[in-house]
């Protein structure tokens, strides 16, 4: 049944729309979380019900369901459930007393559904675009902080354009090859002798999807935005909106690219290198909570890169558990942020000074999120980094997979610099620090998962070795 | 009386060109609006010139337009209220002065 | 390729010259007689109040943009209306989800004020 298949999207379609009704009469924001969390649970239920089922494609092939799909739209989930348990608090403490922020997440994540789940380039592109928007918005959500405004204008003017020149790079496939279906794509491709358009349609479309996902060079636009948005909103960004941003890279490169990758395979390792040094050099001189951890997801943004530049099956598998540790890692590390910052609003590296005296619960989970990040056992993000690591070995890039070590030893100072200051500091403001159960709930499953992940891996990765990117 | 396909791809060329040379040059944030919209323009052509030259589908690429034209307009109407918030906090739209965030 | 303008060519050029001509001969034969209130905005003879380069209360804008955007998700009925006959009753009704979903979007702008005047 074809209604079934795409139960997911709409009842995350509905979600948004029954929020945006609540929206209109509900005093409380609160209700509209709690409305948030409990569709997010039902949508996921649909989502893994859907896991299994054979590949189908419906709608003449604009909607295709597959375990890929779903493994992406369970990350988005995770993620949209843990935004809505630490977001009412946040807003609640700045006075931002919008519904819209609710209703425009849902939407965002229904965009990065349909990106997902389609080898169709006006659903790719229509998805693409219902988050972008969405999350343009988000950005500017604090009206009254002149930063929010400037990250929104600065995300809105770079995002546009290249949205523009992903589509310009999509319209040349669908000249070349007379359909927007990449598998009837890949075929006109194979035998198409117009080899230097086909080499511009690429150049179009991975300078934009690098846009997306913030890759260097393409990132100026990524540390203003991640920096001056509200802090759900960066977390939203920096996990889900990457995902969805690799979700399609991945799909466009290995099906509908696919005759023409052996010639972007050099150009995509190159690029994750340079994209992981930049990010941790440039993190180590942050003063900003926010700013060090946006240049950390730009690095996180070239590690998973390298799983695209080496891409054979081994690499997508470690790609899609190092993005789903990677949720939960950065989430988690978000809600203390947020906890603190709601606290002391300057969002200094400074401000953790002291914090394991202050509030030992949350300065230990955050060690375990940021040794995470760094890639130490037992914590999913090790698990992860070694996997993508053993890819590249394996696929020949053996100077990738150094490149990937030195990085990680590049990256211990800042990370440990805000272990440092949680636990060495000397001097701590006395202060009382707390958090409501939804945030408190929000990092608990973000640490657990962390953990479960470094340390039950492999049902997970058995699971992964059966998803297929191509159709 | 038709013209050649690489006649009109030229012009979608140019076109786009021209608008991202535009964004990635003008000061404005309005002026920087309207050269993105030159950019989706210049895709609209091109797919409508690829609808009718490329077969077998003829339809598909003005349905693309069709969604590519909505899209676009909701971008300008979000983009336009973005830009509007910022001018009325700093009574000017020039981006080079919006510079708050920096390391 | 170039003949194939010929004809516009062509067009063009009476069109300019049949301008030319008209507004040449209109200043020949009509008489000359400049007088200040000619020069008036309004010849009925209504005085205009301040300036003509006022700026637009920034109201307007948002007026605009949401009728951009509902004016814009009109282009999608044009095509379903060309089709509908084949298709039938799954068009209608995907058709009034769309406008459902519009709808809705308008109930909510209003709600919030978007469309009050004040």
């Amino acid at each position: 049944m074809q209604y079934v298949l795409i139960l997911p999207e709409i009842l995350l379609a509905g979600l948004g729309l029954v929020l945006l009704g609540m929206d209109l009469f509900a005093k409380s924001k609160r209700s509209l979380a709690v409305a948030g969390v409990i569709g997010t649970l039902a949508t996921l239920v649909a989502v893994l019900a859907n896991f299994g089922v054979a590949p189908a494609e419906i709608w003449s092939g604009t909607i295709r369901v597959d375990d890929f799909a779903q493994y992406f739209k369970v990350i988005f989930l995770v993620i949209l459930g843990l935004v809505f348990l630490f977001s009412h608090e946040y807003l609640e403490k700045r006075d931002v007393r919008m519904g819209e922020f609710y209703i425009l997440v849902t939407f965002a994540t229904l965009g990065a559904f349909l990106m997902v789940s389609s080898l169709e380039l006006i659903t790719i592109y229509l998805g693409l675009e219902l988050m972008t928007i969405a999350s343009y918005i988000l950005a500017g959500m604090l009206r009254q902080d002149a930063r929010s405004s400037e990250a929104s204008i600065k995300f809105f003017l770079m995002g546009a354009l290249t949205s523009g020149v992903i589509l310009y790079g999509l319209s040349l496939l669908l000249g070349l090859s007379g359909s927007t279906h990449l598998v009837a794509i890949a075929e006109a491709l194979a035998t198409s002798p117009n080899t230097a358009l086909i080499t511009a349609a690429g150049v179009f479309i991975i300078a934009g999807l690098g846009f997306k996902i913030a890759a260097v060079p393409f990132h100026m636009w990524a540390p203003d935005t991640y920096e001056g948005a509200p802090t759900p909103v960066s977390a939203f960004l920096i996990t889900a909106s990457e995902a969805a941003g690799f979700a399609v890279l991945l799909r466009i490169l290995l099906v509908g690219l696919a005759p023409a990758l052996a010639q972007w395979k050099m150009v995509l390792a190159v690029i994750a290198f340079v994209t992981m040094t930049f990010g941790n050099v440039t993190a180590i001189v942050q003063t900003r909570t926010k700013r060090m951890l946006a240049y950390s997801a730009i690095a996180q943004a070239g590690y998973i890169l390298v799983g695209v530049a080496v891409a054979t099956p081994q690499s997508v598998t470690a790609m899609l558990f190092y993005m789903l540790a990677y949720a939960f890692m950065t989430v988690g590390a978000f809600a203390v942020v947020i906890m603190l910052s709601n606290h002391i609003p300057s969002e200094e590296i400074e401000d953790f000074k002291g914090l394991a005296q202050r509030a030992p619960g949350y300065a230990l989970a955050m060690t375990l999120l940021l040794l995470s990040l760094i890639g130490i056992p037992p914590t999913g993000g090790f698990f992860g980094k070694l996997a993508l690591y053993r890819s590249a070995v394996e696929g020949g890039m053996v100077w990738l997979a150094l490149a990937m070590v030195i990085n990680s030893a590049i990256s211990v100072p800042y990370y440990f610099n805000v272990i440092r200051n949680m636990y060495l500091a000397e001097e701590a403001p006395a202060m009382e620090l707390s958090a409501r159960t939804g945030l408190k709930l929000a990092l608990g499953i973000a640490v657990a998962a962390t953990l479960l992940l470094g340390v039950f891996p492999e049902p997970l990765v058995g699971f992964l070795r059966t998803i297929q990117v191509m159709p | 009386m038709t013209l050649s396909l690489s006649v009109v791809l030229a012009v979608s060329a140019l076109m786009f060109g021209l608008g991202v040379y535009g964004a990635l040059t003008q000061r404005n944030a309005i002026r920087v609006l309207m050269c993105i919209e030159l950019v989706l323009n210049s895709v609209n052509i091109n797919l409508v010139a690829f609808s009718r030259y490329v077969g077998p589908d003829q339809a598909l690429g003005q349905v693309f337009t069709v969604f590519v034209m909505t899209v676009a307009a909701a971008e300008a109407a979000v983009g336009l209220a973005i830009i509007l918030m910022v001018a009325r906090r700093k009574a000017h739209i020039d981006i080079d002065q919006i510079n708050l965030l920096k390391w | 390729m170039l003949q194939q303008y010929t004809s516009v060519g062509v067009f063009l050029t009476v069109g300019a010259l049949f301008v030319a001509v008209t507004l040449l001969v209109g200043r020949l034969l009509r008489p000359h007689n400049p007088y200040p209130e000619k020069l008036a905005p309004y010849e009925c003879g209504e005085i205009p109040v301040g300036g003509g380069q006022v700026r637009f209360n920034i109201r307007y804008y948002i007026f605009a943009l949401i009728f951009v955007i509902f004016d814009v998700e009109t282009v999608f009925l044009y095509p379903w209306a060309v089709v509908f006959e084949e298709i039938g009753l799954f068009a209608f009704v995907v058709m009034m989800l769309f406008i459902g979903t519009l709808v809705e979007g308008l109930v909510y702008a209003w709600k919030k004020g978007a469309l009050r005047w004040v």
